[in-house]
């Protein structure tokens, strides 16, 4: 009877489940030298629980109704309607007609990203390849967004077609391989969704394996730390041992701007053959950093939006890659031995706040006093700001954000000294960081000041250009649209409220939430909404600002720089 | 009369050593567990945090493990004194192995507990495993002389 029943109860159960959608996600391959963050938490449970609270964790995710931060809507986009719905533990999106097609509903597969915004997957049309669907959900708005606006891109440009399994791959899941066959089609495979503890530390099955025997475990503990005695051993690289160089590029094989050398094998493999941490990247990819002159003597040939992801003065602009920044840094370039810079020297990925992940003890300026120890006596002899103010923190002057992703500034990891004598070529050179707080000064101000205090060539002469204008008024109307979209996300920070009070920011902000660029607008609208929710603050200088009438407002609008720029990050 | 005189004072005596030595073992293991409890009551990191969840593991077998064998051994000394039969030449392990056991077992736990690496206990816990054979072997040689 029971037997006789149980079919029955089967089918009745399967007829009222959803139908399950095709799926391309990547096949997740945990054998053999991989053996994901699951092997690892058996032994290392206190830094697998640090590591779960990370964003690198959930940077990549299976697509679950609750997993989708974006809730259900009803969305439209140049005239065509979508839909965000789920069906029980699934999340299904209806996309518009297409080329004769119904529209149809595809079950949104994976999810990229974590912190800011979260971007989902659908199965495309070539077998094994995931799609994305046209909005973004963004957290700090609580809305569904056009994927286009949040990418810094000129009006009117068509996205890339970006596949997950071609780009996405290489850095939001661990051990990703693409495997890509010549047809189109994709075989992709990962070790685990997300950044886990193999993509830091390496392949980790010799490790496990290794330390299964319990004397070789306690004969490892009796041993001096770190002391390594077995390839198995050394096959685990700690970041945080190896030198700045190397253990710089842990991190920079993702946080750089590089290429593959042997483009065939990353199509197929990845970097899983060809790179461990620990070795050298350059072996594997070549680093798009200081671009030269033209992009034709580039060793690869890139697309034109690259060279958008740098300064004139070749420092990186781009957020996420900030390895760039810092193998430019003289703190990098010129230390040696433990006084020679690293990601490590400021961040941890095991002892810190997830956002911004700054090492628990490397917070304020206590990174940069390891080092620098004589100013720490003297911070308001050396800053000229008073020493509790944010003019007096290390990063508000050596590293400001003058990169952008994410709809936002991000500090510039490229460590280096305001110069106005270096900056004042254009109004497309890369903010000086006094201006980014103080927005209502002139160059020629604050190229007064590092004259007084630094002793540095006076820079801008009087009368010459720039020097009778705000510079972040100038910077947000007429400089192109990365100037642009950094200095509407300045205009918001606590730092430059401090540093300029309210009530003078709104006319240019208005003014910036219809400039060409969505990724503009929204920032400036932010940076709006920000003051407004700070109320009024007295700016602590008492002299007159510049004048910023409404024909001063449409003149620099007028000289806005309107040359293509995409950041797409 | 004389030997079965001076066994019944010789058990009397064991069976004594061990209640004695039980209660007193019983009342540190239950003070071991009242500290773990305000360990919890105050959150120490020391004990609760993700990273000493050996500490934990250790501690609590080691209070759980005392009070157990705090009260075996309470059930020996009574043991000796009503069941002349368990103090019988071939039982005469009984008694060093059943103290030796409380006092290896929960050690070795608490021990392996103060200093560990990751998720193996420190070296301290090796008493365990002497502990246990200890145990084994007294237990069993009271089993036998119950025959």
């Amino acid at each position: 009877m029971v037997l006789a029943v149980l079919p029955f109860a089967w089918s009745r159960t399967r007829a009222s489940a959803p139908a399950p959608g095709p799926t391309s996600a990547p096949r997740r391959v945990s054998s053999g030298e991989y053996v994901s963050s699951d092997a690892c938490r058996s032994c290392h449970a206190a830094e697998h629980a640090s590591w779960q609270r990370t964003y690198h964790r959930t940077m990549t995710q299976l697509v679950t109704a609750t997993s989708a931060r974006g809730p259900d809507a009803e969305l439209s986009l140049d005239g065509d309607a979508y839909a965000v719905h789920r069906r029980g533990d699934e999340v299904w999106a209806t996309l518009p007609p297409r080329g004769g097609m119904p529209a149809s509903p595809r079950r949104l597969e994976l999810s990229t990203g974590s912190h800011h915004y979260q971007g989902y997957w659908f199965a495309g049309q070539d077998p094994g390849t995931l799609q994305m669907l046209p909005f973004v959900y963004v957290f700090r708005e609580g809305r569904w967004l056009p994927r286009r606006d949040v990418f810094l891109q000129p009006p009117g440009a068509v996205p890339h077609d970006v596949r997950w399994g071609s780009g996405c791959i290489q850095c939001h899941a661990t051990a990703g391989q693409p495997g890509r066959d010549p047809s189109g089609s994709f075989d992709t495979r990962v070790a685990e969704l997300g950044i886990a503890c193999e993509a830091c530390h390496g392949p980790g099955g010799d490790h496990a394996r290794h330390y299964r025997d319990p004397v070789a475990r306690y004969e490892a503990y009796a041993r001096p730390d770190g002391a390594r005695t077995s390839d198995a051993e050394a096959g685990i690289v700690n970041p945080a041992r190896l030198s700045a160089e190397r253990g710089s590029m842990v991190c920079g094989q993702c946080h750089g701007l590089t290429y593959p050398k042997d483009e065939d094998e990353w199509w197929r493999r990845g970097y899983v053959r060809s790179f461990r941490p620990g070795q050298d990247l350059r072996a594997t990819r070549f680093f798009i950093q200081d671009p030269p002159a033209t992009p034709e003597a580039s060793p690869v040939e890139l697309d034109a939006d690259v060279w958008s992801m740098f300064w004139p003065d070749g420092t990186v602009r781009v957020g996420g890659r900030e390895y760039d920044g810092l193998v430019d840094s003289a703190c990098f370039r010129k230390g040696t031995g433990a006084r020679q810079l690293s990601c490590m020297s400021c961040h941890s990925m095991h002892d810190s706040d997830p956002a911004g992940q700054i090492a628990r003890d490397r917070t304020g300026n206590d990174a940069c006093l390891t080092c620098h120890e004589d100013k720490r006596a003297a911070v308001t002899a050396h800053t000229h700001h008073r020493a509790d103010s944010r003019g007096s923190l290390c990063v508000s002057c050596h590293m400001p954000r003058t990169t952008y992703a994410l709809l936002k500034g991000i500090v510039s990891h490229r460590i280096d000294s305001p110069k106005v004598s270096e900056r004042a070529g254009g109004w497309t050179s890369r903010p000086v960081a006094c201006n980014l707080c103080h927005l209502d000064r002139t160059l020629a101000w604050t190229d007064g000041f590092l004259h007084d205090w630094y002793g540095q060539p006076v820079a801008i002469q009087a009368g010459e250009r720039g020097g009778d204008t705000a510079a972040g008024a100038t910077w947000l109307l007429s400089g192109d649209a990365a100037v642009r979209v950094i200095a509407a996300a300045a205009f918001g920070s606590v730092e430059a409220t401090d540093a300029c009070g309210t009530g003078w920011q709104a006319p240019l902000l208005a003014r910036a939430t219809s400039d060409p660029y969505a990724a503009v607008r929204i920032v400036a609208t932010r940076s709006l909404q920000a003051l407004r929710d700070r109320g009024g603050r007295p700016a602590p200088d008492p002299r007159p600002r510049p004048t910023l009438d409404d024909p001063a407002i449409d003149a620099l609008v007028a000289r806005r720089d309107d040359r293509a720029i995409s950041i797409s990050e | 009369v004389t030997t079965k005189t001076t066994e019944t004072s010789a058990s009397d005596g064991i069976g004594m050593r061990h209640l004695r030595v039980g209660w007193w073992a019983l009342l540190v293991y239950l003070l071991l567990g009242l500290a773990l409890e305000g360990m919890h009551g105050f959150k120490v990191g020391a004990y609760l945090d993700v990273g000493n969840e050996t500490r934990r593991l250790m501690w609590r077998l080691a209070h759980a493990h005392g009070t157990l064998l705090a009260l075996v051994n309470i059930a020996y000394g009574l043991t000796a004194r009503s069941v002349p039969a368990a103090m019988a030449p071939g039982a005469s392990l009984a008694s060093p192995c059943l103290l030796g056991a409380l006092a290896l077992i929960p050690l070795g736990f608490f021990g392996g507990g103060i200093v560990f690496h990751g998720a193996d206990p420190g070296v301290l816990v090796l008493l365990v495993p002497a502990g246990a054979v200890a145990l084994a072997v007294g237990v069993g040689a009271v089993a036998r002389s119950m025959r």
